[in-house]
């Protein structure tokens, strides 16, 4: 079932056309990845998949709904999430809060039941923490429940910043980047939380990234933009051998000269 | 006697109410006292209203003593209204004595009015604040300090012009129908809805726009629904305060909502710890009472205010409560260290026992 999908979408920025007739398709179960080189335009993409922008042609379907005009979150709401390139979680808050203020779109309860502490006040509270804390342990984060954002090892931040978007329980995930500025170490630690999330709650998941051998270790699909246009797509052993891709990434004679073979 | 632990928070505030009436009955605590006390509450009030607009959600605003005009002026059209000055008698209604301690129950009808006067000029102001709310969304910042600043002064000046509030004589002839009780009452409410706003999703909506506004949007918050509920919850508060303000000094002249006022309370709440309702009470108290403190150095005493300021932002940036909060409130969200009074017992016995050991 598609749950992400983008029908020819393109953008201009004043004379500038940044992304020129992308099409995406994601599955539950799919995990896809976007690469190029810098300034491709992938982060422009995932900014009008997320509703940051508006595609000036095209349309973006989340879980088959037209999301035309549409503010971001209203995509969350419909089934999508994100974590961005350069990390922004809410650094004056505890880890718990950073998650809990994820469900605050789901809350059943008005603001008079909010004043007053009435009705489904209590009920809703305790239900967001359990859940909360749930999650938190999934991702063995519960140490730090109490911290202040800012105050955990990078890392752990990135990490953090996938809980808090699966905490919108999305059925595609949008990761921009997330292994940039982490050491060997930390990437292995990365790829195996991804494919945790993919084997245990069978969501799509979309990834920009950089690091190639870790897009190739869990992408099933990628596409290759540079200047704005896909210049290619299909499985990793495919692009791997591209020539056009070659060539946006290492010069035109790089696969001629052969010397770093 | 386990429910009396349990709730034991709850007792504490009349009990507090009453200490402060016996001791203004025995005449330990005079009126001048009093006074400085109300208007500690008064204070308190605004402080905590701009703590949920700038603290909580981040967005600064200069023109808080606009709203607290808008509900100042309205409340005491309606009192001054519905109560005619020839009509007004704060004469007692019901007058008892428990022992030496008399206790004196004003005109009903006047309080119902009084009420009635606040909430008007609440809702009034809270209309106010959807109105500067709606358009100032997309302003950040100096920007938006700037929008509300302008709206002060528009406020100040309409009201120089309005015929039925004196223009810029000032209004005369409202009834003086708040006193300690009604300020104490308002104020605890105010901190009361204030903490169950904090700890609840509307509260961890605001700061998560304060921290970050476009992840606050992709995790499915409407920033800009947010933004305006904060906006008109807080001058709905400021508006209350308004009220209190003009039904204690009994006179209102335009030039007491400059912004000047709304300057002084954004000092209050920085001084005190942005974005704790504990810092908050505590800066609206320690500086409403320094310079009635400082009365007797005459010359002086703005020199020292002004000195303690500068040395309070550089030696606690974060306040002078460093953005704990006080354990009766009982909050769960904000990232905040809790004070415990006992706290304060064990912080001198180690200092003690330091100094010992350096023996």
């Amino acid at each position: 079932m598609s749950v992400l999908k983008a029908d020819h979408i393109s953008i201009q920025f004043g004379g500038l056309r940044a992304v020129n007739d992308f099409s995406i398709d994601l599955n539950l179960g799919d995990i896809q990845a976007i690469i190029g080189p810098n300034g491709a335009g992938k982060t422009t993409v995932f900014n009008m998949l997320t509703g940051i922008y508006q595609p000036t042609e095209g349309t973006v379907y989340v879980n088959g709904k037209s999301m035309k005009g549409c503010k971001p979150y209203q995509f969350t709401a419909a089934g999508l999430s994100r974590t961005f390139q350069n990390i922004r979680l809410f650094n004056r808050s505890t880890v718990l809060d950073n998650v809990k203020m994820a469900y605050t779109f789901k809350m059943k309860y008005n603001f008079w039941e909010m004043l007053t502490r009435t009705g489904n006040y209590y009920s809703e509270e305790k239900r967001v923490t359990d859940e909360a804390m749930r999650l938190l342990e999934m991702f063995d984060l519960t140490y730090a429940t109490d911290y202040f954002a800012n105050n955990l090892p990078y890392g752990e931040q990135r990490k953090l910043e996938i809980v808090r978007a699966l905490a919108t329980a999305p059925q595609a995930l949008l990761l921009d980047e997330p292994a940039a500025g982490m050491n060997p170490n930390e990437i292995d630690d990365l790829v195996k939380l991804i494919r945790r999330i993919h084997d245990e709650m069978g969501i799509g998941i979309l990834i920009i990234e950089h690091h190639m051998k870790m897009v190739m270790a869990i992408a099933d699909f990628i596409k290759v933009i540079d200047f704005g246009e896909t210049i290619c797509e299909g499985s990793p052993s495919t692009v791997q051998k591209d020539p056009k891709v070659i060539e946006a990434y290492l010069g035109r004679h790089a696969n001629e000269g052969g010397s770093d073979k | 006697m386990n429910w009396l632990k349990k709730n034991r928070k709850f007792i504490i505030i009349p009990l507090i109410y009453l200490l402060v009436h016996v001791l203004n009955q025995a005449k330990i605590l005079n009126n001048y006292i009093l006074q400085v006390l109300m208007l500690i509450g008064i204070n308190l009030i605004m402080v905590e209203s701009l703590n949920v607009l700038t603290g909580m959600t981040g967005q600064t605003s200069l023109g808080q003593a606009g709203f607290m005009a808008v509900g100042a002026y309205v409340s005491a059209i309606v009192t001054s209204i519905l109560i005619p000055a020839k009509n007004f008698s704060s004469a007692a209604l019901i007058s008892f004595k428990i022992g030496k301690i008399g206790f004196q129950i004003t005109s009903i009808p006047q309080n119902l009015i009084f009420l009635l006067g606040t909430l008007a000029g609440g809702v009034v102001a809270a209309i106010f604040g959807y109105i500067i709310g709606t358009p100032s969304l997309k302003l950040k910042g100096d920007y938006l300090a700037i929008v509300t600043l302008g709206f002060g002064e528009v406020i100040r000046q309409i009201i120089r012009v309005t015929p039925i509030v004196g223009k810029s004589f000032g209004m005369v002839g409202i009834p003086k129908l708040a006193n300690f009780f009604w300020i104490y009452f308002f104020a605890m409410l105010t901190i009361f809805i204030c903490r169950n706003f904090m700890d609840s999703s509307y509260g961890r909506a605001c700061m998560a726009i304060r921290d970050n506004e476009i992840a606050a949007d992709t995790i499915g918050i409407n920033t800009a629904r947010y933004k305006v509920i904060a906006f008109v919850y807080s001058a709905f508060i400021a508006g209350i305060s308004g009220s209190m303000f003009a039904h204690t000094m009994v006179y209102l002249h335009p030039d007491t909502f400059a912004y000047t006022k709304s300057t002084d309370y954004v000092i209050y709440l920085y001084a005190g710890g942005v974005g704790s309702i504990s810092g908050s009470i505590l800066g609206a108290a320690a500086l409403t009472a320094l310079p009635e403190i400082l009365r007797q150095i005459s010359n002086w005493r703005l020199v020292i205010y002004g000195l303690l300021l500068v040395l309070i932002i550089l030696f606690r940036p974060t306040g002078l409560f460093g953005g704990r909060e006080f354990s009766f409130l009982g909050l769960k969200t904000g990232g905040i260290k809790i004070f415990h009074f006992s706290d304060l017992w064990s912080w001198i016995g180690k200092k003690k026992s330091v100094e010992e050991a350096g023996k």
